[in-house]
């Protein structure tokens, strides 16, 4: 080898020398390469020599070192010559490597390259992918982009078809291993080890039942065997193992994690939780965050893309910085209990219709930076507008379709519930169908515009249904009237109603669907309103009121055992106040130490104030009876008003027709009561017990049609 | 990667399936630690979580005794539920006596008790009605704290062979009671008439809460100790309130008479009255 070194050495030489002397060297042409790999090759060879020529100097130098003598500059001069032109080559091969690769790998549609490992929530637009290829990045990003659209899916769902509710868990199971798998993609995880947190939570959901005391010790056996693999795997089984757990999170978010925390841990739901539940399709967020930095080549992709991410993160900025809504007054709406997604579903159906609070912060925010008079502050119109936009689907879901409806019925609902009312009450959430009347017209049979010729007879008809939803089957008597008002003139309207042919029926099913006819008792001529009323006569509605007591206990002992009860018990607000079904009206009332305290021990007065609610969107016509049924439970009236308790129409004023007095609320005497023996001395610690009351009462619906009638010649 | 698949799986099914308790020899068992009370066990089948109305109601309630020491006068109260809905009667029961942990019964005493009732009719309209109650146990039981501890009268003696007086406060993990002697703290005052000083920290580590302590016992050694609650009227005896649950001392003071140190017992015996609430629900259905 050292004889073939030298003598190419002596080759090389005579070719440099020749060069120098600007002879060409016999056998040059020979030696010089004919194309690049040759070439390069060659070089390869020239340096290979080269150290074995410096090996052969060494040698010599052993043998004869008084006989190296060369200058050593010449030769470093070579050699870092030759080191330079064989980096050069050695570049070159491997860029026509690394081109033969992605030529591979595009051709075989190979599994994704690595991508860059920058935390995904936090890498917005920063750090530019691999040079993995864009065919791997879409790859991976198209998982991104199908729990984006999914997720979108599975929320609509979730928001306006009810319907499919008991699906939408299975939707979530299925969103859940994409979301995984998305994930482990994005972060070039290991998906095996990912699945370990998802398993985990697999075990303790369906195989234990969610039992909160199970999650200690199945979590302490989770820790230690994440432990061992992490050992075995030197730590890289651990982070896959905490990142599977990002899809659990979003997974139990999204079949309710909140209303489990009400239900199961009794925590009150917020304002903040209420627009958690309703307002945030948690699977998209998901997608949008595990959306890599740069989807594509195209510049204008990946903006849109980052753009996505920001608008989901300020989303959830929007959500938490949502103001307490004053209308709710911060009480815990304690679910129903039952399955996590129908106690969402329940909350969901309660808090529907409301504005998504970030679109009323959006609008509020350019509102305020519009200058807009009258709002002041962000937080004030953020709270105006969710009001509005309950108020307004509230009043749409009445049936109401014309604009000039819609908003009498918003005024109507805004004056409502800025009223004061003497004694809170409230609507019974667990009472689904309560009694309840509207007109109901069908526009497309309806004449609201309509000609009639100037002579002869022609008689239009305005048809409408009367929908009396009668739940308890009371004996309902219904009379309907109609008129038509000009500006002074009015035209009474005559009325039949289905079979009979009279506007007077007495009602007793649960769902009638009454039809009515108005005629008008004189020919109309120009823009009139017609007003449709129904007077409903001898309803009842019920109301009914829990209340605590402590028996005989010391101050000490009440504090102690009030705290333990709100924690375990009367755990809402709305416990401790008069529920009734969402009727025309209803009797509230209250009785304790002081009205709205539902603690009482054997030694408090008890102080009962009651008051009736017109809480319908119609009137009180009369108010026949009251009667709160307290003296059936061995109460009686220490001192006050006799009529605290029962009373008949002398007792109650209503406002007279006409009058320009809008009266919703009838203040009822008060007094004093005394508790019975029963109630004072027991051997539990305390009892609950409710009490109940009832309104019997007219009532009148009115429903407002604009009509026109032209006259032709 | 099928490999350390297969791994887990066989990891995962090794760790569940050898769950099982290892039988320990009863003698060597010490039950006096820790903090074991009184435990309710629901069964589904047994304790509803849903009834129908108009329909009787019925619950078998387990009560097991999990503290090393014998349980009292125990009442037992089904409360909450709304009288005008639910009948439960009687909705308390007692119990005189349940044992507790001992090689004589290392798994405690338990009886199983049965509340009966009826479920009346829903309002018109109503289709379910939730039903927050609690079960609620008050129970008298005792609780006995006795380490071994080294007396010296002269701290400072270089060349005395006993024992050695800890040189911090000593913690304990429980003695097998919710009411634990959580630490101990020796002081030693040296001098013409020596005398030593221990202060014990108590506290409630069960889950539910205590409404009394009183001292019954105090010895140490095979002579009587003075011991008493800090900053109560009657010393031998506390009321447990908001202001002093989480601040709960025992002072006990005696004078040496021995001039070496050496080792001895100091035995406490607390009795307390404890009560436990377990909230749940049931829903009514139409």
């Amino acid at each position: 080898m050292i004889e073939e070194a030298l003598k190419e050495k002596w080759k090389w030489q005579g070719i440099f020398r020749s060069r120098k002397s600007g002879t060409e060297a016999k056998s040059e042409s020979a030696i010089v390469p004919a194309n690049q790999e040759e070439k390069t090759s060659k070089w390869r060879q020239l340096v290979d020599i080269f150290h074995s020529y410096r090996e052969i100097q060494r040698a010599e130098a052993k043998a004869k070192p008084q006989d190296i003598a060369r200058p050593a500059g010449r030769e470093q001069a070579i050699a870092t010559k030759f080191a330079a032109k064989e980096a050069k080559a050695r570049a070159e091969e491997k860029e026509q490597e690394r081109e033969a690769e992605e030529a591979r790998k595009k051709d075989a549609k190979d599994k994704p390259a690595q991508l860059t490992s920058k935390p995904f929530i936090l890498n917005i637009g920063g750090g530019s992918s691999s040079s993995a290829g864009a065919g791997s990045l879409a790859s991976s990003s198209s998982f991104s982009i199908l729990l984006i659209v999914l997720g979108m899916i599975h929320f609509l769902i979730k928001v306006y078809l009810p319907l499919l509710a008991p699906y939408s868990f299975l939707f979530s199971v299925v969103l859940l291993l994409i979301a995984g798998y998305a994930l482990a993609m994005r972060l070039e995880q290991d998906r095996v080890a990912m699945l370990v947190a998802l398993l985990a939570f697999v075990v303790w959901y369906f195989v234990y039942d969610s039992r909160i005391d199970i999650l200690l010790p199945l979590g302490i056996i989770i820790l230690v065997l994440s432990s061992v693999l992490g050992i075995l795997t030197k730590g890289q089984s651990l982070k896959p193992e905490l990142f599977g757990f990002f899809p659990v999170l979003f997974f139990f978010l999204d079949i309710g994690l909140i209303p489990f925390f009400v239900e199961r841990l009794h925590i009150p739901l917020t304002t903040l939780m209420q627009n958690l539940i309703l307002f945030m399709p948690w699977w998209a967020l998901f997608g949008i965050l595990t959306l890599p930095a740069d989807v594509g080549k195209s510049p204008t992709t990946n903006l849109f893309v980052n753009g996505l991410r920001v608008v989901g993160i300020l989303y959830l900025v929007f959500i938490f910085a949502a103001p307490n809504f004053s209308y709710f007054q911060d009480i815990s709406l304690l679910p129903v209990a039952g399955e996590i997604a129908q106690a969402e579903q329940q909350v969901r159906e309660r808090l529907a219709g409301r504005e998504n609070s970030f679109i009323s912060n959006v609008k509020c925010i350019l509102k305020i930076t519009g200058f807009t008079p009258g709002t002041t502050s962000i937080q004030q119109c953020v709270q105006e507008r969710q009001e509005m936009s309950e108020i307004e689907a509230l009043c749409k879901n009445q049936g109401l379709t014309g604009q000039s409806d819609i908003d009498t019925c918003v005024k109507e609902e805004q004056t409502r519930r800025k009223s004061a009312l003497h004694t809170k009450g409230t609507e019974d959430p667990t009472i689904r169908r309560p009694t309840t009347a509207q007109f109901v017209i069908v526009e497309e049979f309806f004449p609201k515009q309509s000609i009639r010729p100037k002579t002869g007879t022609f008689s239009i008809t305005y048809p409408a249904t009367l929908d009396l939803q009668n739940p308890r089957r009371q004996s309902i008597n219904v009379k309907i009237e109609c008129t038509f008002k000009k500006g002074t003139e009015t035209v009474i309207g005559q009325v039949t109603t289905g079979t009979e042919g009279t506007d007077f029926l007495t009602v007793a099913a649960t769902d009638n669907k009454i039809p009515v006819v108005c005629t008008p008792s004189t020919e109309l001529d120009g823009k009139y309103q017609l007003l449709l009323q129904a007077h409903l006569s001898n309803l009842k509605t019920p109301s009914y009121l829990k209340r605590v007591f402590l028996g005989e206990k010391t101050e000490e002992e009440r504090s102690t055992w009030v705290e333990k009860i709100r924690r375990t018990v009367i755990t809402s607000p709305q416990d401790t106040i008069t529920q009734a079904p969402a009727e025309f009206a209803r009797l509230n009332f209250a009785f304790g130490r002081t009205p709205q305290d539902p603690y009482i021990a054997a030694s408090d007065p008890i102080l009962l104030s009651a008051s009736i609610e017109d809480s319908g969107k119609g009137k009180i016509e009369r108010i026949h009876g009251y009667a709160i049924q307290l003296l059936e439970e061995g109460f009686s009236v220490r001192s006050g008003d006799i009529t605290c308790l029962q009373g008949g129409d002398s007792e109650i004023k209503v406002a007279l027709e006409g009058s320009r007095v809008v009266q919703k609320v009838y203040s009822l005497p008060t007094c004093f009561l005394e508790l019975p023996d029963s109630l004072k001395v027991f051997e539990d610690p305390f009892q609950v017990k409710t009490f109940f009351a009832e309104l019997r009462y007219d009532y009148r619906i009115n429903k407002e049609i604009p009509v026109e009638v032209k006259v032709i010649e | 990667m099928k490999g350390y698949l297969f791994f887990m799986v066989v990891l995962i099914i090794t760790v569940i399936a050898g769950c099982a308790k290892q039988e320990e020899s009863l003698a060597a068992t010490n039950f006096k630690q820790g903090y074991g009370e009184l435990t309710f066990e629901f069964t589904d089948r047994a304790f509803p979580q849903e009834v129908y109305q108009n329909s009787p109601l019925s619950f078998a309630l387990g009560v097991e005794n999990n503290a090393a020491y014998d349980l009292q006068d125990i009442t037992i109260n089904i409360v909450g539920f709304d009288r005008s809905y639910i009948d439960l009667s009687p909705s308390e029961q007692k119990l005189e006596l349940l044992e507790g942990k001992s090689i004589l019964n290392p798994r405690g005493g338990k009886e199983i008790l049965f509340f009966q009732g009826n479920v009346r009719a829903l309002l018109q309209g109503v289709e379910y009605l939730p039903q927050n109650y609690i079960v609620h146990a008050k129970y008298r039981s005792t609780v006995e704290f006795s380490p071994t501890v080294c007396l010296n009268p002269n701290i400072y003696q270089v060349y005395d062979a006993g024992c050695t007086m800890p040189s911090s406060i000593i913690t304990f993990n429980g003695q097998g009671a919710p009411l634990s002697i959580k630490s101990m703290d020796q002081i030693t005052r040296s001098g013409f008439a020596p005398e030593v000083e221990f202060r014990l920290s108590l506290q409630n580590k069960g889950k539910g809460e205590l409404q009394k302590i009183t001292l019954r016992q105090a010895r140490l050694g095979n002579e009587a100790i003075s011991c008493q609650f800090r900053d109560t009227e009657n010393k031998q005896e506390i009321k447990i309130t908001l202001d002093n649950k989480n601040d709960l001392n025992i002072v006990c003071t005696k004078q040496i008479e021995d001039q070496h140190s050496y080792r001895t017992t100091i035995f406490l015996a607390l009795e307390y009255e404890y009560e436990l609430s377990v909230p749940r629900n049931l829903k009514i259905l139409r």
